[in-house]
């Protein structure tokens, strides 16, 4: 009977083993013109414009690859090498670079969404290759956000810091009051960017105004120190970690919890990005203990000036190699003209550098009009790094957390910048 | 007489045969895999441009002249992790191997409860130890409800690889005992009787008769030992991703690193080469050990 | 009993006790937080506040998650019998020849082991794609299965050697061919090796991620242990259903093990006793 059994249970996982695979088999079919699209927007974000193109267009359907962000490069380059490129696909911005200057990207120049990039000079200037463009950049922005608990802070009678005094006199207020003067989801080392960026341009000033360029990529490709660029985010780092204000859980706290202890009421700031505006935590929060604040860091250089990052963040581009590339034109047309991006940025509250006119949400909103202005200067760090810089960048504060002195925090950086610079490619 | 030796001549190609497929499935994806490797490390390929050089040598160099800066870090973790997890595991599991063959009731129950994390996936096993380990986690909140202070286990250089080699422990100590109550079982009762009859007791029984008589149990246990935990890899990627300041990076972990996210393929390459070799050497050392140790009856 | 000895007896149920908890203890986390609610998870809180089975749904609704069950399930079972048919073959003509290049063949086939897995993923990725075999499962199927090799030679060649050979040549005598005399006469009694050798390699199988993760894009190939990704997006992650989710993919190889205890014991003891 037991044999009978193993039997019957083999005999039944190989009959489905065959059907699958027969039904995989079946893929090749004739009739409209199928295109992939892929994109890291797991939640389905850019399923409108795929549904919307769909209905709009018989003989073309869209198929999309949501694909996890954190390996989407590697995945994407995977499909590259095996001949296996998607017709369309949002990018990360080295990602245009890269496949740009192998010769995977379709021109775009006569597309309107070549002519409406080309009125922000940061970003027509960063899709194009000799006088063509290949990539479309669709969010982008200010960073540096610093999200703080309004409730919290009014129950202690806090107000936002305008000068560096006044930030470490609420750091204190707070830790006095047993709470969290800041908390960052460490364990998920990109968090520790969102403080970076918060803290580290005004810093990095002097060092780059030595070798004068305007783009931090560039000061450290043609000669800056690496070490007194990141010195000032270091030294301001030092001391959150000595002060106990940037608390020790940090480390080990992943985003998700993070943010979830933030919207508890159990945290002063917080420093994310801009999508902390939409977050469901952030709408389902406890009026009673939680409500949404952003500043910008009161950081000065010695003329009173303040900096802030301007960073592009999503791109998208077309395949040189589709096997369909006027379908895969349309398509991208159709997604990328004003009503469509619009329609897109919108409803999600992603700010963007193009030239386009709607409605945001207050928070970030605010946020522009506090680092517009007279004081600020919006500097670029788009020039090409090392590979995986960026979470060397993120590495460094967590090191001085793990207990590192700044000066070996600073000398790894250092080092790796210097080793790391033979893999930079235009 | 002829007849038969030619049916044997005949079942010489069949053998040859039989093994073919095993051949080939070797050849293409154990040994021609390898042959890449050769053809990369000596390149200075990034893994997607078309656009790469020969420059000989240089990988290599790279990481015997400490260039890379967490080339002899990863070794060294990696030695370290695997001495200390074979140290503590080994005696471990010995000891659950004895005392379940010394009869335990409920053997079944406990054999079975301790061999489940071995059959469970690494992704399961990471997100249940951060949670466990890290600052405002399980294990800090216990140590709180007792009155203890809390540590930063998994934030702290000096702790941060201890927690991997528990971890390790946790989910091979079951598969380990049972490799080890396998070879204990395959010792004939009467020999252990006949020994102890003859005055051999305790600890000088087990040093000088059981152990050598399993000796063939432990050659298997400590090479699967060996090639497991040098390989360590995917638990320290997911819980600390090599940090805190380099404590946990390994060895295979700089190799995935340097191959699919720092762009240098080619060096990744030559790495995977030193590290086929150096494991190679560890285990033909280790088998000599062993094997020249063990005893038959 | 003696004093000593029920103390003894006590001291070696308390060790076991303690062993046991630390061993149980981070699984009873993962089941207790596939019942709870997003936020209850990030707070870390021990107990849900409820059954919340909101996460179950999530993991049913999603269509890939069946399909990722199926996935698995063709990756296992077809990697398991191709290792079973090509290692217990070769195994038979390795253990009934003495020449030398045999006992050669036999020794590299198990010195495979020691080849970490890391080295072959980078070359691996580079032929795979070369052979455009890339986001397939038979590309997966064909590196599990080669991973499956030296742990196949190793149980089927010392079992093999202990069946006498006078089966053989009986089955010689009345004429059979070397397969047939293989698959009629040896394989059957190597049943329990091959149940074993299933056992043995199926959770790794099952659990692997690493190379689906290279090479497995296309959502409806993704085997389970890669769908917990489908529930991360950008900037966040469903962590009850992630839970949920890894709650369920546990369930196969720990069932599969109960059912297959006492082979693998038996495997295991067959490999570890004297070749």
């Amino acid at each position: 009977m037991r044999k009978m059994m193993s039997v019957l249970i083999i005999v039944c996982m190989l009959a489905s083993t065959a059907v699958l695979f027969a039904a995989g088999q079946e893929e090749g079919s004739k009739g409209p013109v199928e295109l992939t699209y892929t994109t890291w927007m797991t939640k389905g974000e850019d399923k409108p414009w795929i549904d919307a193109f769909n209905a709009a267009n018989d003989d073309v359907i869209v198929k999309m690859d949501m694909l996890e962000g954190g390996k989407y490069p590697e995945l994407i380059r995977t499909r590259v090498l095996a001949n296996d490129m998607p017709d369309v696909m949002m990018l990360m911005g080295n990602q245009i670079q890269e496949f740009s200057r192998e010769g995977y990207l379709a021109d775009i120049t006569d597309t309107s969404a070549a002519k409406l990039q080309s009125s922000t000079p940061m970003a027509a200037d960063y899709n194009s290759r000799d006088g063509k463009v290949y990539g479309l950049n669709i969010t982008g922005g200010f960073m540096g956000h610093v999200w703080y608990n309004k409730k919290l802070f009014s129950d202690l009678g806090l107000s936002v810091p305008e000068t560096m005094d006044e930030f470490w006199a609420v750091c204190e207020a707070l830790k006095a009051a047993d709470k969290d003067p800041m908390l960052l989801g460490g364990a998920d080392t990109w968090t520790y960017k969102m403080l970076r960026f918060a803290s580290w341009t005004t810093f990095a000033d002097p060092a780059m105004k030595a070798t004068g360029f305007g783009d931090i990529g560039e000061a450290l490709y043609n000669g800056a120190d690496v070490a007194e660029v990141y010195r000032g985010h270091a030294e301001f780092i030092d001391e959150m970690v000595k002060k106990g204000y940037l608390i020790q859980a940090s480390l080990t706290t992943t985003w998700p919890q993070s943010s979830q202890i933030f919207v508890d009421g159990n945290v002063g700031m917080f420093p994310q990005g801009p999508w902390m505006a939409t977050l469901p935590e952030v709408v389902a929060a406890d009026p009673d203990k939680f409500e949404m604040g952003v500043f910008a860091m009161p950081i000065e250089n010695e003329e009173g000036k303040r900096y802030v990052i301007a960073t592009m963040d999503r791109f998208m581009g077309v395949s040189s190699k589709s096997d369909n590339l006027d379908a895969s034109m349309d398509f991208f047309n159709f997604v990328t003209s004003d009503e469509s991006l619009i329609g897109y940025l919108e409803p999600q509250g992603l700010t963007t550098l193009l030239d386009l006119d709607y409605e945001l949400p207050q928070t970030i909103i605010d946020f522009k009009k506090m680092v517009t202005g007279e004081k600020y200067t919006a500097v670029p760090y788009v020039f090409p790094t090392p590979a995986a810089w960026e979470n060397q960048e993120s590495q460094m504060p967590k090191n001085i957390q793990s207990g590192a002195t700044v000066e070996q925090a600073l000398t790894e950086i250092k080092n790796y910048y210097l080793d790391g610079k033979e893999t930079i490619k235009f | 007489m002829k007849q038969l030796l030619r049916k044997k001549d005949k079942d010489y190609y069949w053998a040859l045969l039989a093994i073919l497929p095993v051949l080939i499935f070797f050849i293409f994806f154990l040994l021609y895999p390898q042959i890449i490797n050769l053809r990369y490390s000596i390149t200075n390929y990034d893994g997607f441009s078309k656009d790469f050089k020969i420059i000989g040598l240089s990988n290599f160099a790279r990481f015997f002249k400490g260039i890379d800066p967490k080339g002899i870090v990863s070794f060294r973790n990696t030695l370290t992790f695997s001495f200390f997890s074979l140290l503590f595991g080994i005696p471990l599991q010995m000891v659950l191997a004895l005392t379940f063959y010394n009869g335990v009731k409920g053997n079944a129950f406990f054999k079975g409860l301790f061999y489940v994390p071995s059959v469970i996936s690494l992704v399961i096993i990471s997100v249940a130890w951060n949670n466990i380990l890290q600052y405002r986690g399980l294990l800090n909140r216990l140590l709180e409800m007792v009155e203890l202070a809390p540590f930063d286990w998994l934030g702290s250089p000096k702790t941060a690889m201890g927690c991997f080699i528990f971890i390790n422990a946790w989910q091979f100590t079951g598969y380990g005992t049972i490799i080890y109550l396998a070879g204990l079982s395959s010792i004939p009762e009467e020999i252990l009787e006949s020994a102890s009859m003859d005055g051999a007791v305790g600890l000088k029984k087990y040093f000088y008769i059981t152990l050598p008589l399993m000796m063939h149990s432990i050659t298997i246990g400590l090479f699967m030992g060996l090639t497991g935990s040098l390989q360590m890899f995917i638990l320290p990627f997911i819980l600390t991703g090599g940090g805190p300041l380099n404590s946990t990076i390994t060895f295979a972990m700089n190799i995935y690193n340097n191959a699919f996210i720092m762009q240098r393929f080619g060096y990744a390459a030559a790495l995977s080469i030193i590290f086929t070799l150096f494991i190679g050497v560890v285990t033909i050392f280790q088998m000599r050990f062993t094997r020249k140790r063990e005893v038959s009856y | 009993m003696t004093r000593a000895k029920i103390i003894k007896s006590i001291g070696i149920y308390i060790f076991l006790g303690l062993l046991s908890l630390i061993i149980i203890l981070p699984i009873l986390h993962i089941v207790l937080s596939a019942f709870k609610t997003n936020a209850e998870i990030a707070r870390m809180t021990i107990f849900p506040g409820s059954l919340y089975l909101k996460n179950f749904k999530t993991v049913f609704d999603n269509p890939y998650t069946l399909f990722a069950f199926f996935n698995s399930m063709i990756l296992v079972v077809s990697s398991l019998f191709l290792i079973v048919i090509i290692t217990s073959l070769a195994s038979y003509g390795l253990s009934r020849r003495k020449e030398k290049v045999f006992s050669v063949l036999y020794v590299v086939f198990l010195m495979a082991m020691i080849i970490p897995a890391v080295s072959s993923m980078v070359p691996l990725y580079k032929l795979i794609s070369s052979l455009s075999l890339m986001d397939t499962r038979l590309s997966l199927i064909l590196i599990y299965t080669t991973s499956g090799i030296p742990m196949g030679i190793l149980l089927y060649t010392s079992f093999t050697k202990t069946v006498p050979v006078s089966l053989d040549e009986a089955a010689m005598i009345e004429g059979c061919s070397y397969l047939t005399r293989f698959y009629q006469i040896i394989f059957p009694l190597l049943r329990p090796i091959t149940a074993s050798l299933i056992i043995m390699r199926l959770p790794a199988i099952w659990n692997d991620f690493m190379m689906p993760l290279l090479f497995i894009r296309d959502q409806w190939k993704k085997p389970i242990t890669l769908v917990v990704y489908a529930f991360s997006w950008e900037h966040q992650q469903d962590f009850g259903a992630i839970f949920a989710l890894l709650v369920m993919a546990m369930i196969p190889p720990i069932v599969f093990f109960m059912i297959g205890q006492r082979n693998i014991y038996k495997a295991i003891a067959a490999g570890a006793v004297k070749s």
